[in-house]
């Protein structure tokens, strides 16, 4: 090929590129595009692709791998008995148990609603510098961007994009995640950020005096409008004076195991909590009525 | 185009989206793409780049236009490669995995300084050169099995 022909078609490809990308930058409309189609074409594969993998373990589970099964139902059945001697036993207890629980149970978040979901990649591509995680939701099923992201120990993170079934949701760990947070015990207000993969979390913002502990609990403090007030999100490991002065430096770990997630929970707001945005007719009549 | 190219095709991008969950941070399609332009076929190169590019930009965490960068990046590789190289020469096939991996590792540290996007580099640094060792090996393994489909369309 001709020098000159094989740097005019790079210059002219990166200007195209410029264009493109800036056009896109204002209108969105190639992102939703690549959600609606890429993400839903591959979220499509990769849910019949775990599909299959299921029915296999399944068959090769229940009817195939039954070396040993004999042995094992004998001391089950063993277990059993013990167990239901013990069950006997505590009945009682446990009817005290549940008393005092439903003394003591805070009401769960009021207006949100919580949604289960499989996780079905970390970081699919090469295109996902960020630490994230493809789940089988997407906004025609429940998950907006911003939407929680939890496991039953504690939030993981939030939803980042989402296409019609599929979403991308960005971890905890993840240098660009910040939550606002409250120490459970201390009740001191912080910026919960992430570091890196296999990095501690830092949080952020804690006051030099403040009588922070290693091993207390932090939890949404409900101020960045995202999470709900009061979900566990991680436990504080580490507490040392800052180079900054004003501000401890202080390192938690994650309540929830980020490196094993195969379900999560999405907790969304109940459409009747959403405040609706009024009309400019709606606002005029409203206005008219208070005049009257 | 015949049925068995486009099926061949199909199952290359089924199995590299597969791998790719598999394998986190990591391009399957582009030794495809780089098969594809060894083949000198315009009409099914036509069709094969949107659909990656779709995939892949589907499936990140970037705003739309890494991959298409990242993509016509390694096409330039690979075009001034052949302008030295024979395409079938290994060292060719070495230089073209390392520079495209190379320039992953840029373009994406690139766009996520003009999205103003904290990430990890170590990681990043990690995928390109996971990258670079992954290229070669789909790259010819991509091209064994082709042999047959190719041989097939040029009895046909």
């Amino acid at each position: 090929m001709n020098p000159k022909r094989l740097l005019l078609l790079p210059a002219l490809a990166l200007l195209l590129f410029l264009g493109i990308y800036t056009w896109n930058q204002r209108t969105e409309s190639l992102d939703s595009t690549a959600m609606n189609t890429g993400l839903e074409a591959s979220g499509a594969v990769l849910k019949s692709i775990q599909g299959v993998r299921t029915t296999i373990t399944e068959i090769w589970t229940r009817y195939l791998d039954l070396i040993g099964v004999r042995e094992e139902n004998e001391l089950l059945k063993k277990q059993i008995a013990e167990l239901q001697a013990r069950l006997t036993m505590t009945t009682e207890d446990r009817a005290e148990l549940l008393r005092l629980r439903s003394l003591l149970q805070l009401p769960p978040p009021e207006n949100w609603q919580a949604l289960g979901c499989r996780v079905l990649g970390r970081r699919i591509g090469p295109n996902s510098p960020l630490i994230t995680i493809t789940i089988g939701r997407g906004y025609l099923t429940g998950s907006t961007p911003e939407t929680p992201v939890m496991t039953t120990a504690g939030v993981a993170g939030m939803v980042l994009r989402a296409g019609p079934h599929m979403s991308t949701a960005l971890l905890l760990t993840d240098p660009g995640t910040r939550i606002a947070v409250i120490t459970q015990k201390s009740r001191i207000q912080g910026i919960l950020a992430g570091t890196g993969q296999f990095n501690p979390l830092e949080l952020n913002f804690i006051p030099y005096n403040a009588p922070i502990e290693s091993g207390e609990l932090v939890v949404t403090s409900g101020m960045d409008g995202i999470f709900p007030k009061g979900l566990p999100v991680a436990r504080v490991s580490a507490v040392s004076s800052s180079d900054l002065g004003a501000f401890l430096s202080v390192q938690a770990t994650p309540i929830a195991d980020l490196s094993t997630l195969e379900e999560v929970i999405l907790l969304v707001r109940k459409p009747d909590s959403l405040l609706t945005p009024s009309s400019p007719t709606d606002i005029r009549k409203d206005a008219a009525a208070e005049q009257k | 185009m015949t049925s068995r190219n486009f099926v061949w095709w199909g199952i290359f991008t089924i199995t590299g989206i597969w791998l790719q969950q598999l394998v986190p941070g990591v391009d399957f399609l582009i030794p495809g793409l780089l098969y594809a332009l060894q083949e000198r076929n315009i009409p099914q190169l036509a069709w094969i780049l949107p659909a990656f590019v779709l995939i892949q930009e589907g499936l990140g965490s970037l705003d739309f236009g890494a991959v298409i960068l990242w993509y016509l990046t390694a096409i330039f590789v690979f075009m001034v490669g052949h302008w030295i190289f024979q395409a079938e020469n290994w060292l060719f096939i070495l230089m073209v995995s390392a520079l495209t991996a190379a320039s992953h590792y840029m373009v994406i540290s690139l766009m996520c300084s003009l999205q103003a996007l904290s990430f990890d580099r170590s990681l990043l640094l990690h995928d390109s050169v996971i990258q670079a060792a992954l290229i070669p090996f789909v790259w010819k393994l991509a091209s064994v099995s082709r042999r047959k489909v190719r041989l097939h369309e040029d009895s046909a």
